[in-house]
């Protein structure tokens, strides 16, 4: 429970920081980066409650 | 009664002072410097999180370390308990005492320490990622942890309600007839947990009746403020973060006052919490002084 916080804590304020130093028109291609890096490690934290991993 | 009101508002409001001068400052900022306005936000809302999160902080640890100690009260009384009841034999069964009762209660305490108090900060850490990056919003996780928290809580005090009828305790006046509007106006007019509080209340009233015989009233009015007094603290908070929302709506970002509306729901739900555990140790306070008047009397 607390990894899957923390994990998610340090994708969203290294992504927001991120948008905020990249110009405005690079914006659009980094978002799909974000979603995908969250979607990654939700997944990845709920094949680990069955005992299997992703990496 | 009147210190703790003074003591909440000192804590609490010199911190939304800042809030709303610096909602006001970036709003002054923005207009200025127009092109700076993503860097201004991002600054406004650390500035908002590390001035409002302190006061939930703090309501959190102490709901968190009031239940601790009534689980240590718990663990060494109830022996004591169970033994001098059934040594006394039939002095008890006036009281319609129930083992089970205190089994519960103690379920309540460690559930609370343990799922429901770990669960609510996660809540509040969901909605405030939703609302600083929406692009990866967590808004529907953060409100089914809440909603799981309540139906947890208000299920356990029904449970309560259930076996403290079902032995056939005096009814006491706050479900009575005359009550019954006070009852309405309280469930409705309390957000989320207004209905779960009421009947909550009246669980532990019906309990305590029973027991006024033995101890009398005034001592049972000092038990239920010492431990209700956590409980309104919390409450009073939570409404004192909705008022703030309020204020600032008009001039602040749409994300700040909805910030400030979530870490108040997240409040009114600890507030249920820490009802349970305030039965836990309204229960416990009132066995404890019974059984050293019992102790006292025979002698």
């Amino acid at each position: 429970m607390q990894e899957f916080l923390t994990g998610v804590l340090f994708i969203t304020v290294l992504s927001s920081i991120s948008l905020l130093l990249l110009p405005q028109e690079k914006e659009d291609e980094f978002l799909p980066l974000v979603k995908m890096a969250m979607g990654i490690w939700i997944i990845h934290s709920i094949t680990r409650i069955f005992g299997h991993s992703l990496f | 009664m009147i210190p703790m009101i003074e003591s909440v508002l000192g804590t609490v409001l010199s911190s939304f002072i800042i809030v709303i001068i610096s909602t006001f400052m970036a709003l002054v900022l923005d207009f200025l410097f127009p092109s700076f306005s993503k860097w201004t936000r991002t600054f406004l809302f650390f500035i908002v999180l590390t001035v409002v999160l302190f006061p939930a902080y703090e309501h959190l640890q102490m709901i968190r370390s009031i239940t601790q100690t009534v689980a240590t009260m718990f663990i060494s009384i109830y022996p004591l308990l169970t033994a001098s009841i059934l040594a006394s034999g039939g002095s008890f069964s006036m009281l319609n005492f129930q083992p089970a009762m205190l089994l519960f209660a103690n379920g309540a305490v460690i559930l609370s320490d343990k799922i429901l108090i770990p669960l609510l900060s996660a809540a509040m850490l969901f909605d405030i990622i939703s609302r600083f990056h929406p692009a990866v919003p967590f808004s529907r996780m953060a409100d089914l942890l809440r909603g799981t928290l309540i139906g947890l809580v208000s299920a356990l005090v029904a449970a309560y309600s259930i076996f403290i009828t079902a032995g056939g305790t005096i009814s006491w006046a706050l479900t009575g007839v005359t009550s019954e509007p006070i009852k309405k106006l309280i469930s409705q007019n309390i957000p989320l947990v207004g209905s779960f509080m009421t009947d909550s209340l009246g669980a532990i009233g019906r309990y305590s009746s029973g027991a006024s015989v033995f101890i009398g009233a005034w001592l049972i009015v000092t038990i239920w403020s010492v431990a209700l007094l956590p409980t309104l603290k919390t409450l009073l908070t939570g409404f004192l973060y909705r008022w703030t929302a309020a204020l600032i709506e008009p001039f602040a970002d749409e994300d700040v006052t909805g910030i400030l509306d979530d870490i108040g729901k997240t409040l009114f739900v600890l507030c249920a919490v820490s009802f349970l555990v305030a039965f836990a140790f309204i229960y416990t306070a009132l066995f404890t002084v019974i059984l050293v008047k019992l102790i006292t009397a025979v002698k």
